[in-house]
């Protein structure tokens, strides 16, 4: 009895540990890298900033339930789950990100929870907990402003209370209820996979559930009546405007290279069906999983997969442990896994990490169960010699692998990636706000790019966040100038035609390159030239002389 | 009156991959790759190229040579379904319509692989002469298969899949035979070398050279540079490379989707998705007899030349692990049968995705296959190197 009471101390404090690490890999200095506020984070920063002192959206709108935003109608929870950090850390990246880095880093103790609950072992819950709590796939999503990572994190809780409920205890049914439905409301995702895999598992475990049929009913019941809006919303609101916007029959290398754009018109359904298949399957396939899936550099680089390298054996071992051995959850990981690819694989991505980041908990079961196996077999072997020869070649392995992952996140992500996360803007911005008196007017392009300005970028949601713009003045303000250009105070957002433009009295001017090229521009006129890390330049301050 | 079956089901069978054959070729025509020469032929600096009457009959002959074959594996009438997968399948008609050369090293592999269980089953003389004479035809005809077919035997001998008591005749024959093949290698370095570089093109590839470099530099801006000499350098960065390569060669969107596209453009896939149900029971049910286990294993290695090829996966030289999918997925056909009950549903899924998919690809290849490859590669219609 007080070996079992010292064990389980030693795995408490061992967890409480690894929480803590994980918590500093996911808050350490995540308000430097990723290198910028992304133009997601801006708006939901801003959002936040507006229904907290007002209660209403940028756009007016009293408590939404969906935000309409830059146009791209975002989910509530994250926004909402914004407002208590921005009113303590202020309207700032950390504000900002401080909700998804906790949220990432108290999954570490969920997983491990519903890992004990689901396998009923706590030696491999504890190495799936170990897993997660260095996984580049979770840390990454939890440095920034993530909605996938907070639904993630809202259904492994979810999914966890939704199993003790078949302890008999009916106080989890209105945590699994509440936790489940929150996710839902969280992310995109999630709103196909949380009802497919629910019905799977009340199928799988129809005899189970004949013991707790009134916690069912109070289930099925109460998360029906929590979802009542949304359903609302999907069906007749806004809410599906972004799911038809990345619609697989939308993807750039189906219309281009399949069905050659509408070339011929018949059969092309059938077609998107096999392309769907050729998605789904994709999720699977090696790179995505342990060389280059998580997006971190270029593509055609070496970077990081989803998983890491040296989990590889573990994975296949966790498949082969999953396939022979009576795994008492093994259909409920099959499941998440199969069910969960399915929403980022009917969007326009090749593979998208980001939607199917909620499998990363089932992928991370199968690992972990190899992994116990793994050590099972290291540890087996009887030659003194080879066995530690085994362990210190693995660990070398490890160890190398680890050290390429650090330089990717410190090094590599902010040089290759520094552009996707609007790096620059903020200096841009700063200096405009900092010389807004001395102009009539501060026009910004929202064109911009190294390579060929393919990027739009949202300058204005970057001016009401770094200057704190008082929402309630901007939500009366009219937005729309008599030129059809869009603006507020003295900023204009517009494209710049310097041809035209250079004329223009005590104006600034900001934008890439390619709206003002250097060889067109007079000594005197460029006040300040913004830099990317990796040296590109990314935007010209300019003032016409 | 049973044989007469069955050799009137293979003319049928050889009928049907002949018209596909014929149709893909009349679709997708002059899209041809870059002629390949045989390997003792590129030693001696001259040139000859198959003709394309010559590869379709080969074609045929892997129906041929598969049905024999699995005779020895699967009861009747299972014994036709590798021939049917293989006439089927898109893969090797697309290869042949274009003028492969690994489809001619896929007739020669199977040529050796019957020989090898006759010599297993008993047959010593003629399993010890096609054996040795086919392989030694082989070593002559290509680099790569010079070196993983010698690696093959040994393994075979190692594994005791086939003794070494068994194998000794062939071994001695199959070193007569290539004696004047070593020979002209010892005295024709040069030549090696150069076949070695222009068949193994991922070595070639400066883009490692320059990622490394890349790496190597932002590392040493941050002052991380001792770091990146460790984890970032080139050999490391071949490994994971090569390894990538490895493992991409046996996941299933590989052969069951066009992830990778037949002849660099298309949109069929290389084997039809319905075979993936089958090719996966049958996989699961591989892994426990420990012949078969190991034969797989062993079988790995034909991918090799795949791995060594420029592009991620290279479908012309993946043609030689085909028959290694089509064995497992004819295997799962039989398991799945054997457990009828069970696994009914799962079979008519299959054979309904096969039709149906079957439908939807020859139309397509009729409508738009040949404007696809316009797209990829405008009005060259030479594919490239193989």
């Amino acid at each position: 009895m007080n070996r079992l009471k010292i064990f389980k101390n030693k795995i408490l404090l061992l967890i409480v540990l690894f929480t803590l690490l994980g918590g500093f890999f996911r808050f350490y200095m995540n308000t430097d890298n990723p290198p910028s506020l992304n133009i997601d984070e801006i708006s939901y920063g801003y959002s936040a900033y507006s229904i907290l002192k007002t209660g209403k959206d940028e756009n007016g709108i009293f408590m939404p339930l969906v935000f309409k935003s830059i146009g791209d109608y975002k989910n509530p929870v994250l926004i909402y789950s914004l407002v208590p950090s921005i009113a303590i850390f202020g309207l700032n990246e950390f504000g900002v990100r401080f909700t998804t880095a906790l949220a990432g880093t108290l999954s570490i103790p969920v997983f491990f929870l519903l890992l004990r609950t689901l396998l009923n072992n706590t030696r491999i819950a504890f190495i799936g907990g170990i897993l997660l709590s260095v996984s580049p796939w979770h840390i990454y999503y939890s440095r920034y402003a993530s909605e996938s990572l907070i639904a993630t994190f809202l259904l492994m809780l979810g999914i966890w209370f939704f199993l003790k409920i078949f302890g008999g205890e009916k106080w989890w049914t209105v945590g699994a209820s509440l936790a489940l439905t929150l996710s839902l409301y969280t992310y995109h995702s999630h709103r196909l996979f949380i009802p497919l895999f629910l019905i799977f598992v009340i199928f799988a475990k129809i005899k189970l559930l004949r013991s707790v049929k009134s916690s069912m009913y109070i289930f099925i019941i109460m998360t029906f009546l929590l979802i009542i809006p949304l359903i609302i919303l999907v069906i007749i609101g806004p809410a599906n405007t972004r799911a038809k916007m990345v619609f697989l029959s939308l993807d750039i290398d189906f219309t281009r290279y399949v069905i050659l754009d509408h070339l011929h018109k018949q059969g092309e359904n059938f077609l998107l069906l096999f392309f769907w298949v050729k998605r789904y399957l994709n999720y699977f396939q090696p790179d995505f999983l342990f060389f280059s899936g998580l997006n971190m550099t270029l593509p055609g680089s070496i970077g990081l997969g989803v998983l890491f390298l040296f989990e590889l054996p573990w994975f296949v071992l966790g498949i082969i442990k999953l396939i022979k051995d009576k795994i008492p959850a093994k259909l409920i990981i099959v499941a998440w896994t199969l069910f969960g690819l399915l929403p980022a694989s009917l969007t326009n991505n090749e593979q998208s990490t980001v939607r199917s980041l909620l499998v990363l908990p089932a992928l991370l079961t199968v690992t972990a169960l190899g992994a116990d196996f793994f050590i099972h077999l290291v540890f087996s072997i009887r030659n003194l010699y080879l066995r530690i020869g085994t362990i210190l070649t693995y660990s070398i392995f490890i160890a190398v692998l680890l050290i390429h992952a650090f330089l990717v996140f410190v090094v590599h992500f902010p040089i290759q990636r520094g552009e996707d996360f609007m790096e620059g803007t903020k200096q841009t911005v700063e200096y405009a706000l900092s010389q807004k008196k001395q102009y009539k007017e501060i026009i910004f392009d929202p064109y911009r790019g190294i390579e060929a300005p393919y990027i739009v970028s949202i300058p204005h949601m970057y001016i009401l966040f770094y200057s704190q713009y008082d929402p309630a003045i901007y939500q009366q303000e009219q937005k729309t100038r008599p030129d059809g250009s869009f603006g507020f105070d003295n900023f204009t957002v517009r494209k710049i035609d310097w041809r035209v433009d250079k004329s223009k009295e005590n104006t600034l001017f900001i934008g890439s390159p390619w709206s003002l090229p250097e060889n067109e521009l007079r000594e005197g006129e460029i006040l300040k030239k913004v830099y990317l890390v990796n040296g590109g330049l990314a935007f010209l301050i300019v003032s016409p002389k | 009156m049973r044989k007469i079956k069955q050799y009137c089901f293979i003319i049928f069978l050889l009928s049907v991959f002949w018209l596909l054959v014929t149709y893909i070729q009349n679709v997708i025509f002059p899209v041809r790759f870059l002629p390949h020469n045989f390997f003792i032929l590129e030693l001696l600096d001259k040139r000859v190229e198959l003709l394309p009457g010559l590869l379709l009959m080969m074609g045929a002959g892997n129906i041929i040579l598969l049905w024999l074959i699995s005779k020895r594996f699967f009861s009747s009438p299972y014994y036709f379904l590798p021939s049917i997968i293989y006439a089927l399948s898109p893969w090797s008609s697309y290869l042949i319509a274009a003028g492969s050369f690994y489809i001619y090293l896929l007739f020669l592999l199977l040529i050796i692989f019957y020989g090898l269980i006759l010599l297993k089953s008993g047959c010593r003389f003629w399993g010890t002469i096609l054996t040795a004479v086919v392989t030694a035809i082989t070593l002559y005809s290509s680099f790569f298969l010079f070196v993983i077919l010698p690696v093959s035997f040994t393994g075979i001998v190692i594994l005791k899949v086939i003794s070494f008591k068994e194998f000794k005749n062939t071994i001695i024959l199959l070193i007569i035979l290539t004696f004047p093949l070593l020979i002209y290698i010892s005295g024709n370095y040069p030549g090696l070398r150069n076949i070695f570089f222009s068949e193994i093109n991922v070595i070639s590839d400066p883009g490692l050279l320059n990622a490394v470099n890349k790496y190597q530099g932002a590392a040493r801006s941050k002052g991380l540079g001792g770091l990146a000499k460790i984890s970032e350098n080139k050999y490391i960065f071949l490994t994971e490379y090569l390894f990538l390569k490895y493992a991409k060669s046996f996941v299933p969107a590989t052969y069951f989707t066009p992830a990778e596209k037949l002849l660099n453009f298309s949109f069929s896939p290389p084997i039809y998705l319905g075979f993936l149900i089958p090719f996966l029971y049958g996989l699961y049910k591989f892994l426990n007899p420990s012949i078969l286990r190991k034969i797989l294993l062993l079988s790995t290695v034909l991918v090799i030349p795949s791995v060594l090829a420029k592009p991620l996966v290279d479908l012309n030289r993946l043609v030689l692990f085909a028959p290694v999918v089509i064995f497992v997925i004819s295997y799962g056909y039989v398991k799945m049968i054997e457990q009828k009950e069970k696994t009914k549903f799962l079979i008519l899924l299959s054979i309904v995705i096969i039709v149906f998919q079957l439908f939807v690809t020859f139309f397509d290849i009729q409508a738009r296959e040949r404007d696809r490859f316009v797209k990829y590669f405008d009005q060259n219609y030479q594919i490239g190197k193989q």
